[in-house]
């Protein structure tokens, strides 16, 4: 049958995460509406959308960190139960608007289906951070209690920012859907909530100017955000022949491997955008952090508006941004800082208008939302050793003709601040214009001035410092753009007409970038994400299914990351002794340890020392021993029958044999 | 600022609540060592309270504790579990009693901060002491840390009550009498307590021939209460004496004991602060500071507190001159700083109108009960040590040696293993040390206890820095292959740390390693090994505690 997903089952699965999204949506609306009183209800059922997500997360987390709940058993239970705390707390408020949340429920199923429909073009969980993302989902879907066991690196929890990853798992066992379905749906999810995130902060922002304008810029820069990307995007495809270039034909990575790559330099830097995130499709921590992100900033955005409005800054939303900052540390913690930048900006505009009357409320919001924010973020830290090493001084400096291409689609809007600054068109849109450019372009300098300290080698030393805030940049100078745009389209002058086509002209000239990134919804796609593991899936199935035992490993052919190895432990969620050995190396700060198990590993499948590999097996408590194709192709004298020695063979499938360990016959001398 | 008639009897009302919580926190975990007795204390304690019978062995022959604490346990064990009680039926007896007396602690000093400053600080008192981390942990060990808090809050009420004029001179010297006489029974330690009655009745200023008569009265009772409960003290008075003198040698550090070798190099008032400002977590000793300030300018709570700051400042004054600086010595300090926090948050809250001062106090409390609550649910996972053991069972072939450091707590080594203690006796015998090293298969760490002290006295202990920072570093052959640790919901983050005194950890969650031998090297090779020198920084506390933490 010629329809979009062919497998019935698929379907049920996506109207059971839709109507959890729905659920959990609706019920965080009465305590959202609370929060946000002078918030537009457009925004406002957005923001609840995102909070219902964040709250069902984060309770399942928790309570499973504290080792109240089964996490792969209760997780959704629980989460269902702070939703419904969170609706009884916040009922009894305004009424609520169905026909607005209709409308944005409709927005939001379109573009989640437009999200889905892009993910799956390139369905299998292979390649990049992929099988990264989905060890966690898998991981986390496996475990009784926080942190997970890193599944590439047994008997140590995941030292990774992967607090976002577990609210995708908290609605995967809601909705009983597996790690790499929950993963495409996660991923749209995701898709769905930046766009209508990116277009309810546009439309708060400029629904004083006019609802029609801020409806059409919304859109304009909500599909911005998903679709186009910057500036090099458009130069370097359309104006190609103009564009000094080494590369000999445009690829759509090239837009954020710019700075250092082209020309090459020794100073190479990452210029992630959104529009590049969701094409990839890598379930990862910056782009599982950008709804939380945008939460944070309608709620400073609310906190301005009741400013406005005259009614006093309350706590509750002081508390809501300290618990939205305290989430962004377990998700992506370089958006703690950035978020902070703009809460900073923000308080200090609510100080100035609220005056020396104002200062103590001021005082005390900013105390709480920070020891709120430490307070959500504790339990995660309890469990996490963060990888920085310290900040250091960039080192290098960006050319200002790079700058120009890769953040050059806010140049015009920019322009029209300053024009519109001398001009003295003071207004309170015109100031969140001029606080979002500064923002922005505060987090552009802040890598050419300094970068913190990592693993990455003296060529990449600024790559992820860069990569992280200017990930964020484009994004807020996205929305200062639409803001400027809608300011002058609603302008008495009519220069002012044609200086707002001016300042949106270089993001359509953008959208060129859509030809990459933009792909309907196909007939015939599916969920499944693990097709590329052919018959592999059985010992999958099998490693998911059966009792495991209590600190057990697994073991299958060591790999190096960014390869398609270790894929039974990525998509099992059981932990095997070692996986991707870099990614180990980096997130447990441990590269002796890392690469031993890596020659361990190696010496056990090929090794005669049999009392060795006893010890082997003890040491990491090995209950499985993998013989797949990859073990074949990476040991070629290895037989099952040297296997075989040290146990039963459990599975015997055309993927491979899986051989449970039996360490007594270690213990008797029966492996001789 | 007067006090809305809601707040009050909110407070009111919500007391019992904050006791039955404070309860809960200390009863939850009781058998957090599986009721092994894995507290070396609590250990001696139930050995003697096991051995008691009648009619012949009715005087304990353990004098460092005086018999109640020994008596206690085994009488309540005795409905439980039969008059011939097992020792971990003893063991929870003895730390039933402890988390009761703790509770009731909490509802004294509730009381008497509420006699002082009214409900607001009646609540807050029994906030803090009960989600005090420190009176929390006393309250699952079966030794009489909590049993002395509450013989001295007490004695601090009724002292109050008397200069208030509730209660009269002779019912003061009566009760006080009684209550320092079973603080007696516990532990000798109690006759410092005497100090808040007896200045108590100084303050009071009765009659000259009154007073005397009264105090002789009050320390008559005291004598014989601890005279009874404590008939060692006449019967058996050469072991008795004999017990005392060693303890007071250990204390002065003119006994020279393992458990005290941590002290050597320590600046003793630093020492116990740091040990204070990690034990209240910062927050509570500065809420102390300003409740302590806000009691010495307001008189007339001043005269009311006196007595028990006489007693803090003395006692303070005599600690600082002990070589030994174990936390538990500031067990009877602890209760009255935290009753100064709840009087000075409750000066706070009631009198100052901004509101971050407000949101700071809410934060400051927060911070004292969260590191309270996390202490308590560390008790309901398993021990370290327990879970070692399975680790290592688990580990271990046929034949393997086990080795394990001296002066560590009984340990269960596989049955088909042979176990060996390191011989880290100085002067050190290189020699065996390197043998005993080149023929282990696994080393068990119980605690910090030698490697967190035998480096860091290099003079005393030559060659321990050497044989740690090898050990760390992988240079003689071992490496750590699983660490043991007692799950915490706050993890790493409320775990004292290296500056902190050891019986913070040792005794209830220490870290366990397990150290397996990976590179098999000849004794020859360890002992030229063992001869390099090695820069003190490798062996520093700080830099093991790094590195044993590193992934195996």
């Amino acid at each position: 049958m010629n329809v979009w997903l062919s497998d019935p089952s698929d379907i049920a699965e996506l109207v059971r995460w839709l109507l959890a999204l729905v659920l959990s949506g609706w019920l965080a609306l009465p305590m959202t509406m609370r929060l946000t009183p002078n918030l537009a209800p457009s925004a406002q059922v957005v923001l609840a959308k995102i909070l219902g997500w964040c709250v069902a997360g984060y309770a399942g987390w928790l309570a499973s960190s504290f080792g109240l709940s089964v996490f792969h058993a209760q997780a959704g239970l629980v989460a269902l139960l702070a939703l419904g705390g969170l609706w009884v707390a916040g009922r009894g408020g305004a009424v609520i608007d169905w026909r607005t949340v209709a409308r944005i429920e409709g927005f939001f199923v379109v573009l989640f289906i437009f999200g889905l429909g892009q993910r799956l073009v390139f369905a299998d969980l292979t390649g990049l951070e992929k099988p990264t993302n989905l060890g966690f989902l898998s991981a986390l879907l496996q475990t009784d209690r926080m942190p997970p066991e890193d599944v590439w690196f047994a008997g140590r929890g995941i030292n990774y920012y992967y607090l976002g990853h577990a609210t995708v798992a908290v609605f995967a066992q809601m909705t009983a859907i597996s790690a790499d379905h929950a993963y495409q749906l996660g991923m749209a999810t995701l898709f769905a909530m930046t766009g209508t995130g990116i277009g309810a902060v546009v439309f708060a922002a400029l629904v004083p100017v006019g609802r029609h304008i801020a409806t059409a810029l919304a859109g304009l820069s909500g599909l911005a955000a998903l679709y186009a990307g910057n500036l090099h995007s458009f130069l370097y495809t359309i104006l190609r022949p103009l564009m000094p270039t080494n590369h000999p034909e445009f690829y759509y990575p090239d837009s954020t491997r710019f700075i250092g790559f082209d020309p090459a330099t020794d100073d190479h830097a990452f210029t992630e955008f959104t529009g590049y995130a969701f094409r990839v499709g890598d379930l990862h921590a910056h782009v599982l952090a950008t709804p939380i992100f945008l939460a944070g900033m309608l709620m400073l955005l609310s906190l301005l508006r009741d400013r406005v409005a005259g009614a006093r800054p309350g706590f509750g939303p002081a508390i809501a941004l300290g618990v939205l900052l305290g989430l962004l540390y377990g998700t992506n913690a370089w958006d703690v800082p950035i978020l902070g930048l703009g809460a900073l900006g923000v308080w200090g505009a609510l100080v100035v208008l609220g005056g020396r009357a104002e200062m103590d409320r001021m005082a005390a919001l900013a105390v709480t939302s920070l020891a709120i924010a430490v307070a959500t973020a504790i339990p995660f830290a309890a469990n996490f050793s963060p990888f920085g090493e310290g900040i250091a001084a960039a080192g290098a400096q960006t050319p200002f003709w790079q700058l120009i291409v890769v953040h050059g689609v806010a140049l015009p809007a920019l322009i029209a601040i300053a024009v519109l600054c001398v001009g003295r068109q003071w207004s309170v849109t015109l100031s969140l214009a001029i606080g979002l450019a500064i923002w922005g372009l505060c987090l552009i300098a802040l890598p050419e001035l300094v970068r913190v300290e990592d693993i990455y080698g003296q060529d990449h030393a600024r790559a992820n410092t860069m990569f992280k805030l200017t990930f964020r940049s484009q994004t807020i100078l996205l929305i200062a753009t639409a803001v400027v745009a809608g300011i002058l389209v609603t302008h008495r002058a009519r220069i002012a007409t044609i200086g707002a086509l001016v300042v949106v002209a270089p993001v359509i000239a953008a959208f060129s970038y859509a030809y990459d990134t933009f792909y309907l919804p196909r007939a015939g796609q599916g969920l499944d994400g693990l097709n590329h593991i052919g018959a592999r899936i059985e010992l999958v199935r099998y490693l998911e299914a059966t009792p495991w035992p209590e600190g057990a490993s697994f073991i299958e052919a060591p790999s190096n990351s960014f390869t398609e190895g270790a894929v039974l432990a990525t998509a099992s969620g059981r932990p095997s002794v070692l996986g991707w050995a870099s990614h180990a190396h980096l997130w447990h700060a441990a590269p002796g340890p890392a690469w031993r198990r890596y020659d361990e590993i190696a010496a056990f499948y090929e090794g005669t020392n049999l009392p060795e590999q006893c010890r082997f097996l003890r040491r990491y408590n090995v209950a499985y021993i993998a013989f797949t194709e990859a073990e074949r192709l990476r040991f070629p004298d290895l037989r099952p029958d040297d296997l075989t020695r040290f146990g039963y063979v459990a599975l015997d499938a055309p993927g491979g044999l899986l051989i449970r360990v039996r360490p007594e016959l270690c213990d008797t001398g029966s492996a001789e | 600022m007067t006090q809305p008639a809601t707040a009050l009897s909110r407070c009111a009302q919500a007391l019992p609540w904050i006791i039955a919580a404070a309860l809960v926190l200390r009863l939850a975990g009781l058998g957090w060592d599986g009721f092994t007795g894995l507290h070396p204390d609590e250990g001696n304690l139930v050995r003697a309270a096991a051995a008691l019978s009648w009619p012949d062995g009715l005087i304990p022959d353990f004098h460092a504790y005086n018999g109640l604490a020994v008596w206690m346990p085994r009488l309540l064990a005795w409905p439980v579990c039969g008059w011939e009680a097992s020792a971990p039926c003893i063991l929870w007896a003895a730390r039933f009693i402890s988390a009761v007396a703790s509770g009731a602690a909490v509802l004294v000093a509730a009381l008497w901060a509420r006699d002082l400053a009214g409900p607001v600080a009646g609540a807050l008192a029994a906030i803090l002491l009960g989600g005090s981390a420190p009176l929390i942990q006393w309250a699952h060990f079966g030794t009489t840390e909590s049993g002395l808090i509450l013989v001295a809050l007490i004695l601090a009420r009724l002292a109050t009550a008397a200069l208030d004029g509730r209660i009269g001179v002779q019912r003061t010297a009566i009760l006080s009498g009684l209550v320092l006489g079973l603080g007696l029974g516990l532990k000798t330690t109690s006759l410092v307590f005497a100090i808040i009655p007896l200045f108590a009745l100084v303050l009071v200023r009765p009659p000259l021939l009154a007073a005397a008569r009264e105090v002789g009265t009050g320390v008559a009772i005291a004598l014989l209460l601890w005279l009874i409960t404590t008939p060692a003290i006449v019967l058996d008075w050469t072991a008795w004496r004999e017990t005392m003198q060693a303890e007071g040698g250990v204390v002065r550090g003119t006994i020279d004991v393992f458990w005290t070798w941590q002290f050597y190099d320590r600046q003793p008032a630093l020492f116990e602060l740091r040990q204070l400002w990690g034990g209240m977590e910062g927050a509570g000793l500065l809420l102390a500071a300003i409740g302590f300030v806000h009691v010495f300018c307001t008189p007339p709570l001043f005269r009311r507190m006196a007595p028990t700051i006489l007693f803090v400042l003395i006692y303070c004054a005599v600690i600082v001159t002990w070589h030994a600086l174990f936390f538990r010595y500031l067990a009877p300090v602890l209760p009255f700083l935290m009753v100064f926090a709840a009087l000075g948050a409750a000066w706070i809250w009631q009198r100052i109108r901004s509101e971050t001062a407000r949101v700071l106090l809410i934060v400051a409390v927060a911070v004292v009960i969260g590191n309270g609550l996390n202490q308590s649910a560390g008790y309901l996972a398993p021990d370290p040590r327990l879970t070692a053991a399975v680790d290592l069972a688990a580990r271990a072939l046929p034949g393997d040696v086990i080795l394990l450091e001296p002066r560590e707590v009984p340990f269960a080594t596989p049955a088909d293993t042979t176990r060996a203690e390191l011989p880290l006796e100085w002067p050190l015998d290189t020699a065996s040390l390197s043998r005993d090293l080149s023929q282990g298969r696994f080393l068990v760490v119980l605690s910090r206890r030698n490697w967190s002290v035998l480096p860091r006295l290099p003079d005393r202990f030559p060659g321990a820095c050497t044989l740690y920072a090898g050990l760390a570093s992988g240079r003689l052959g071992y490496r750590v292959v699983a660490r043991h640790v007692r799950w915490t919901p706050l993890g790493h983050l409320a775990y004292p740390g290296a500056p902190m005194e050891e019986t913070r950890v040792v005794f209830d969650a220490p870290e366990v390693l397990i150290l397996e031998r990976v590179e098999a090297l000849s004794a020859e090779e360890l002992a030229l090994r063992l001869a390099e020198p090695v820069a003190p920084e490798d062996c520093a506390p700080e830099t093991l505690f790094d590195r044993w933490r590193a992934p195996a």
